[in-house]
């Protein structure tokens, strides 16, 4: 009876475990790239991911799998918070002691062209991507991940709230600017 | 929304995936690495076999060794010891004192007189 009952969690917690992994497998690559338009960086995105990785797989493993989307991109949020916070007085110091770095990092870069279609297509593809990512990357920080974690993401407005710890109805106004702005800013595209 | 954002939105959505698509190759194998070792990195706590079963008891024996000890402790014992200083001073006084010794029987009366006082029923 006790091995049965011991059992029963190890297995249960092993088919967790392999789950979470599809999971993270399949949010990776998003969630690096969410975490990209936020810092800028690619390495501090990496780095950010990955804290919300380990403490979604330590902590939230028993927890239905339903619910590991909206917990890891809170986690993810968090982290993206903090990285901010470091930055700023990171800025300071280096404002004060006229330290100047430059980190920028080609975007261009990112985006290794994988695609079957015709060349003009393609081109027009390559343009868009590039001016989307411009355009995602100047929105202040709550508009564009906001955006991101709805129409990328496909949270909805209460997860997304939680998520940014803010109210529903900051996510709807913020979700509406960001649109605005950037069907603006892409209007030449349509 | 309107129709518009919405076919907006699907061209966004469609050209995010595509980046992560065409993410390369250096970033998706150190992301791979990093669910991996997400999984291989135990909290701290879960290092030691049992933590989360043995942390609480020891911490109750801990807490019971404390409360005996605290019993037994020195300042705990110095009031037997003043008792019973009290107590051979007390032995002491009734010894030398003349007052006291001078007329015992005074003491027999007095033990007595309390006893009938305690027990009425048991006098009459």
């Amino acid at each position: 009876m006790c091995v049965s009952a011991l059992a029963i969690p190890m297995g249960h917690d092993l088919d967790n475990s392999r789950n979470m992994q599809v999971f993270l497998a399949g949010i990776e690559g998003r969630a690096f790239r969410i975490a990209q338009f936020a810092t800028g960086n690619r390495d501090d995105a990496l780095e950010l991911v990955q804290e919300a990785m380990v403490k979604l797989a330590q902590n939230y493993a028993a927890k239905d799998a339903d619910e590991w989307p909206p917990l890891f991109y809170s986690i993810l949020q968090t982290r993206i918070r903090d990285w901010q916070r470091r930055q700023t007085v990171r800025n300071r110091f280096r404002t004060w002691f006229s330290w100047h770095e430059d980190e920028e990092e080609d975007a261009l870069e990112q985006y290794p062209a994988a695609d079957s279609s015709e060349p003009s297509t393609r081109l027009e593809n390559a343009q868009f991507m590039t001016r989307l990512d411009q355009e995602l990357s100047a929105l202040p920080y709550r508009q564009q991940q906001v955006f991101l974690l709805r129409v990328w993401e496909g949270l909805d407005i209460s997860q997304t709230a939680a998520a940014m710890q803010c109210s529903e109805s900051s996510v709807k106004t913020h979700h509406a600017r960001a649109l605005q702005k950037l069907r603006e800013q892409l209007e030449e595209f349509r | 929304m309107k129709p518009d954002d919405d076919a907006f939105e699907d061209k966004v959505r469609a050209t995010l995936d595509s980046s992560v698509s065409g993410l390369d190759t250096d970033t998706r194998r150190r992301l791979a690495g990093m669910r991996r070792e997400a999984f291989e990195r135990k909290p701290f706590l879960s290092h030691w076999p049992g933590f989360g079963n043995w942390v609480p008891a020891t911490a109750f024996a801990a807490v019971a060794v404390m409360v005996v000890a605290l019993m037994v402790s020195p300042a705990r014992q110095q009031a037997p010891d003043l008792l019973a200083q009290t107590d051979s001073d007390v032995a002491l006084e009734l010894l030398t004192n003349d007052d006291v010794t001078g007329d015992p029987d005074f003491y027999v009366w007095l033990d007595i007189a309390l006893l009938d006082e305690e027990m009425p029923s048991d006098a009459s």
